[in-house]
């Protein structure tokens, strides 16, 4: 039920008019200019009462009650807690979380594989990803875990996916052919394009590490054309180019490339503020109306943030979470903790069981009860609760909510483009259509 | 407030899931239906499986009972009733199957083509049966059966035959298509709106009664009220200017259907029930139960609001100015911009001749023969449209309506409404390249620009006895004559879509200088057609009809010739400047 003007937001579509989204639902409707005007002024009473006259607002999508006990269906192994690089903001901590260095044992990786597929049915599908520190510098642990995970797999008809997040520096033929013959989903980690990079992610030495990435990237795309390799880039105030690195790292090779603001470091070094932050939206929304052009004119533009939020928007995802953090998904840490997720490996407040003994339900329980956006402020009275679900868990509890008019700003943009691309190319939301079957 | 009437666009899955339009039941959603299987109360559920495979729709003939005799084998089974290779978005989720379609598409147009066998998962469902000793063609009604029992979004292979003809047999490989989006509940788009309830008929109408199954109403009107009979009055928002039949209620199955002895509905069902048709009553006249749209039955006559909210032009001087300084601009416009959008496509030989797989280019070349002959077709109508708004235009002065002399109107606007948006782009000589023609579809579309100004001439001849009644027919054919062109557009475009790259329909065209030396013979023909037009216009303009033709006749020669000329400068990569002279 509509209750309060946090829960729609008008906004333009340029060239096909104005339109409205229901947070509930995240419902996107186009509506008539003189609707709009006076939705936008009107009490909350009158319009709920101008929605409902229009047919809008009566159907629930989201109750109050969390998730009841939600399956595990995705984990992430910490398999080496270190890493060769020394990156200035990294929540790691230089790959180690603060502590000794260490890698994960084989046991504690048999346990947790057997966990996360020992707990689904046959035809579900669950997802298993290695992280660090830098993951290649135990590629012993990471063959023999995907290889059992492969095997139980088949053996239950499940379907699993892998992936992997490196620093790419290890990234060899050999390690590239394992990748390619499990299918991995690929993510390396570049903060921009030669010394823009090598700023912000030094070898522990001191020493760059854009040119030697590239060479393995380049490698690797040669060797294996079809394997989905994608770019994070992490935004702090020092490489706010986001269009020159988005379009040079697509000719490298990557299919995709995806931005993230750098907002919490152990560290307190390279956060961004709020003035960087307003840039960073004009660069996306740069980047953005990039993709609309190509969009438009039949060609892909691996402009990762947008896909997503276009797919995303086009299903009308609608959570009161930001991801899976503590409900379906967990970070595995060296020594077998389940942590709410990887990033809050090494955290003993938000660790919730261990691979051995499972899921803590009491503190699962705990955790979903308190998450939940509608509980968060200033989310309550946010019309981009149930997009953004509240912001990352980890980031918000470190740091607050720092984001929320650059988050506000970019789905504003995001949803704009969704219906300007709906009407041109509506062809282009076949494939989410089909994904959802 | 009086707006336009409008309904919210429903853009994403969940809007699409969950919006309700306004006027009908709570319960019209599929997942709301209790409806037995089929033809079902609230849809057909054949009319999902006519679709089952995409890009083809299939009929199931089939006798009217089961227990009927078998006389008609040829007949019985799923017929394929077109291809829809365009239009069908399921299409891509089957590689290849878009080019088989196309490929086979003018085969499968000819003669009578039945589904002779199925394949999913390594097994082979035939369409046929042993029946006295000999193997005939399955009853429809059975091959639906069996076709309802495929897996969804799995592969499926079929194989199409011509029973009476000797035609080799089609093969396709596709999927089983997923009717519904698991996720939201969504029906696929390839389903036209009406097409889940054609093949109901309101005979059933009495089981929703006689069931007791009120909550079952999601097709089924209790109460409405009376249809409004042409040339009876009404107020200005749509409403009966007779306050006693805006208020009277009906009973929609009432037997007694004269309007004279229609009377107040009663309160209950049962005592309502003795005024009603009896089930077998309505199993002989169910045609004479009415469609009701927005809680109104509508009889013979259906008039689509929203034509008659057009605002009339406030004089005939402000009507004048609409058409010389707007309208007749415009259509010219629009002409010169099809024409140079029509060069830049390849000729049919030229496709031919480009590198590539044989099929490949056969494919290309039917494509540009049909975008070309539509852009051709669809820029006439903007010169014959130029040519009804400057006689418009002649008739207001002829009437005396307008002080001074008729001029006729000759020269192209300069900048063109972008709808929905209030912008204006210029007036450009551009390829027929994908914004091109997302541009041109914009400007076509129904209640966009055109037809919204004409909306409005046509209110302002209507709304004034002064306006003789040949100016509402010629503007009214100007507005219907446009519908078509929005629709040319769109499926330009869903043919074009399916071509490997621009390159292989587009030519390099580049816009020549009006000064350029080249273009002389074309520059040449342009101004005689253009003097020829000013001829045949004033001659309209002083009734002198027999002077008329002979200019249109010679302005119609001269455009042919410009055409060849243009076309020749086009493949050699020089585009006339129509919007320069």
């Amino acid at each position: 039920m509509i209750s309060t003007e946090a829960d729609f937001h008008l906004f333009d579509g340029g060239e096909v008019g104005p339109h409205l989204l229901l947070a509930d639902g995240s419902q996107v409707f186009g509506v008539d200019a003189a609707f709009a005007e006076a939705l936008r002024v009107a009490e909350p009473d009158v319009a709920r009462a101008m929605l409902g006259e229009v047919g809008l607002g009566g159907r629930n999508f989201i109750d109050a009650a969390p998730p009841e006990d939600p399956p595990m269906r995705a984990l992430s192994l910490s398999v080496a807690q270190r890493c060769n690089l020394g990156c200035t903001y990294c929540y790691a901590e230089g790959g180690d979380f603060g502590k000794p260095p260490r890698d994960m044992e084989w046991p504690t990786a048999d346990a947790a594989i057997r966990r996360l597929i020992g707990g689904v049915d046959s035809g579900e599908r669950v997802n298993l990803a290695f992280l660090g520190g830098e993951p290649l510098s135990n590629i012993v642990l990471i063959r023999r875990a995907t290889e059992l995970a492969a095997e139980l797999a088949a053996a239950k008809r499940v379907r699993i996916g892998f992936a992997i997040t490196t620093n790419g520096t290890l990234l060899g033929d050999t390690e590239g052919d394992f990748l390619a013959r499990f299918g991995f989903s690929v993510t390396i980690s570049l903060d921009g394009v030669g010394p823009v990079h090598d700023q912000l992610r030094p070898a522990k030495g001191g020493r760059g590490s854009f040119d030697r990435i590239r060479a393995r990237v380049i490698a690797l795309r040669k060797r294996h054309p079809r394997l989905p390799i994608a770019a994070r880039v992490t935004v702090t105030p020092r490489n706010l180019e986001l269009r020159e690195t988005l379009d040079c790292l697509l000719e490298l090779g990557f299919d995709s490339v995806g931005f993230s603001p750098m907002l919490h470091a152990p560290s307190g070094r390279d956060e961004m503020q709020e003035m960087d932050l307003n840039c960073l939206l004009q660069a996306m929304i740069e980047c953005g109306e990039e993709y609309e052009r190509r969009a438009a004119a039949g060609e892909r533009y691996g402009f990762s943030n947008l896909e997503t939020a276009l797919q995303e928007i086009h299903r009308g995802t609608h959570r009161p979470y930001p991801c899976g953090a503590g409900a379906g998904y967990f970070g595995v840490s060296a020594t077998g903790e389940l942590a709410a997720c990887h990033r809050f490996v090494g955290d003993a407040d938000h660790t919730m069981g261990s691979v051995g003994a499972g899921v803590d339900l009491a503190s699962q329980r705990a955790w979903l009860d308190e998450r939940r956006v509608d509980r968060q402020e200033p989310c309550r009275s946010c019309w981009a609760r149930y997009l953004c679900g509240g912001g990352c868990h980890y980031e918000a509890i470190h740091r607050g909510r720092p984001a929320c008019d650059y988050i506000r700003g970019w789905l504003d943009y995001a949803l704009g483009a969704y219906v300007r691309l709906s009407v041109r190319r509506p062809e282009l939301f076949r494939t989410v259509d089909a994904k959802a079957a | 407030m009086n707006r336009e009437p409008w309904t919210p666009e429903p853009r994403n899955l969940t809007a699409r899931a969950a919006y309700l339009v306004p006027g009908n039941p709570a319960i019209t959603r599929p997942e709301d239906a209790v409806a037995n299987c089929y033809p079902g109360l609230e849809l057909d559920v054949r009319n999902l499986d006519r679709r089952f495979f995409p890009g083809l729709v299939f009929e199931f003939v089939a006798r009217d009972d089961t227990g009927d005799p078998y006389i008609e084998p040829t007949r019985y089974g799923a017929r394929l009733s077109y291809v829809d290779q365009y239009a069908d978005p399921d299409i891509s989720d089957c590689p290849g199957l878009s080019d088989e379609l196309s490929n086979n598409a003018g085969t499968l147009g000819t003669g009578e083509w039945y589904i002779e066998w199925i394949e999913q998962d390594g097994r082979r469902l035939s369409m046929l049966e042993a029946r006295a000793g000999e193997t005939l063609p399955m009853d429809g009604l059975f091959v639906w059966r069996l076709i309802r029992g495929l897996r969804p979004k799995a592969p499926v292979t079929l194989c199409l035959h011509q029973r009476d003809a000797q035609s080799a047999d089609v093969i396709f490989n596709g999927i089983r298509r997923n009717f519904t989006d698991p996720v939201t509940g969504v029906i696929s788009l390839a389903y036209q709106p009406g097409e889940m309830l054609q093949s109901l008929c309101s005979p059933w109408q009495h089981d929703f009664r006689d069931c007791y199954c009120h909550y079952w109403a999601s097709n089924h009107p209790d109460i409405v009220f009376g249809e409004l009979l042409p040339g009876e009055a009404r107020l200005p928002d749509g409403q009966p200017a007779d306050p006693l039949q805006a208020t009277t209620r009906l009973d929609w199955l009432r037997a007694e259907r004269s309007p004279a002895m229609a009377g107040w509905t009663q309160d209950s069902f049962a005592l309502n029930r003795p005024f009603q048709y009896d089930a077998f009553q309505i199993n002989a006249a169910w045609r004479q139960l009415n469609i009701v749209i927005n809680n109104v039955e509508i009889g013979d006559d259906y008039t689509p609001p929203g034509q008659e909210a057009a605002e009339p032009f406030k004089d005939p001087a402000e009507l004048a100015e609409a058409l010389c300084k707007r309208l007749a601009p415009l259509e010219m416009a629009l002409a010169f911009e099809y024409l140079y959008a029509r060069s830049s496509l390849l000729t049919d030989e030229e496709a031919r001749s480009r590198p590539g797989d044989q099929a490949a280019k056969d494919r290309a070349a039917v494509c540009v023969i049909y975008a070309r002959h539509f852009l051709l077709l669809t820029a006439a109508s903007e010169m014959l449209h130029l040519r009804w708004a400057n006689e418009l235009l002649w008739r207001l002065y002829q009437e005396k309506l307008v002080p001074g002399n008729y001029v006729p109107v000759l020269t192209p606007a300069r900048d063109i409404p972008q709808p929905p948006s209030t912008a204006r782009r210029p007036l450009e000589m551009r390829r027929l390249e994908p914004q091109t023609l997302q541009d041109f579809i914009d400007i076509e579309r129904p209640s966009g620009a055109i037809d919204g100004a004409y909306a409005r001439v046509i209110a302002t001849l209507r709304s004034d006895p002064r306006y003789p009644t040949q100016m509402q027919q010629v503007a009214e054919r100007i507005a219907n004559d446009g519908m078509g062109h929005e629709r040319h557009f769109l499926d330009m475009r869903a043919v074009l879509r399916r071509m490997p790259g621009e390159s292989s329909y587009l030519r390099e065209l580049k816009r020549a200088d009006p000064g350029c030396t080249a273009i002389g013979t074309a520059i040449g023909h342009f101004r005689n057609i253009k003097s020829e037009l000013d001829t045949a216009f004033r001659s309209g303009a002083d009734r002198d009809l027999p002077a008329m033709g002979k200019s249109l006749n010679a302005a119609r020669d001269l455009m042919d010739k410009l055409l060849a000329e243009t076309d020749r400068l086009a493949s050699i990569g020089v585009g006339f400047p129509y919007d320069a002279l």
